[in-house]
């Protein structure tokens, strides 16, 4: 399961990842940062929320603790990240977050990053605005 | 008076069921066992779900909501990878930009957002596989 937030797809920016002055790129990587470290803790907070029988709440509970996100890495046109889950219980992230045909999708990432849309949004724009002065 | 939520779901059902291949496979929410023996449905089989979206004001100066976006995940269940692939791919091919046309909304057309791999789920008998597609469908009351 991965995020990538493709700067070129933000309308607020308008140019490519190449036009933006070198000076003003750490601000843009720390703020995908941010994202990714807020989207990592939503993701966990949700999956902990989730109603299931006791026999399965100590799997969910390792599952939870471990989710983890990449440092950010520029490739190109995009600042790449990811939010992953480590360890004995990471297959299991694929059928909360996707359901089975036993079980609905819970969406524990996608309502994380939906959640977080708006904060990079503006982290965006602050990390632009820091990134000029 | 805008239309209900469930309309918007209602027609993505619809449109997938209007196509013959899909008519009696598709279920929503959950899958029924079989009637006569109780025994787990037989694949093929598809399987809808979906939340019905956030209510959200996209002006700060708004009063009321205008806009919702539904989340819907269509899972394509067969008797192996292979034919659970072959359904996913009929699925996509019919849902990958659809454009609902629901009274009382304006909606944008269905966008693919997710695709997971195939599992198999062996407590099944016999073992089925399945994989699931996410999409969203962004629509604004008119």
């Amino acid at each position: 399961m991965q995020f990538s937030f493709d700067v070129q797809g933000m309308d607020a920016l308008h140019m490519g990842f190449r036009n933006i002055p070198t000076r003003t790129k750490p601000f843009l990587v720390k703020a995908v940062e941010k994202t990714a470290y807020d989207v990592k803790n939503d993701a966990k907070t949700n999956i902990q929320n989730i109603p299931q029988a006791k026999r399965t709440i100590g799997r969910l509970g390792k599952l939870a603790n471990a989710a983890r996100y990449d440092k950010p890495k520029i490739l190109g046109e995009v600042i790449e990240t990811k939010v992953e889950f480590h360890g004995a219980q990471a297959r299991l992230i694929g059928v909360i977050e996707h359901g089975s045909p036993t079980s609905g999708p819970k969406w524990p990432l996608k309502r994380a990053g939906e959640a977080n849309e708006e904060n990079f949004t503006e982290g965006i724009r602050k990390a632009i605005a820091d990134g000029i002065q | 008076m805008a239309s209900s939520k469930r309309a918007l779901i209602q027609n993505v059902l619809e449109h997938i069921r209007g196509e013959p291949l899909f008519t009696e496979l598709v279920h929503y929410g959950s899958v029924p066992n079989q009637e006569s023996t109780d025994a787990p449905l037989p694949a093929p089989y598809i399987v809808v779900h979906s939340d019905l979206g956030p209510d959200e004001r996209e002006r700060v100066t708004s009063e009321v909501s205008t806009r919702t976006d539904v989340s819907i995940s269509v899972m394509a269940v067969g008797v192996d990878a292979d034919q659970a692939l072959w359904w996913a791919d009929k699925l996509t091919a019919r849902l990958l930009d659809y454009k609902p046309v629901v009274d009382g909304w304006q909606c944008s057309a269905l966008r693919h957002v997710g695709s997971a791999a195939v599992q198999d789920l062996t407590e099944h008998t016999p073992s089925v596989h399945y994989t699931s597609d996410d999409y969203d469908l962004t629509a604004r009351r008119t």
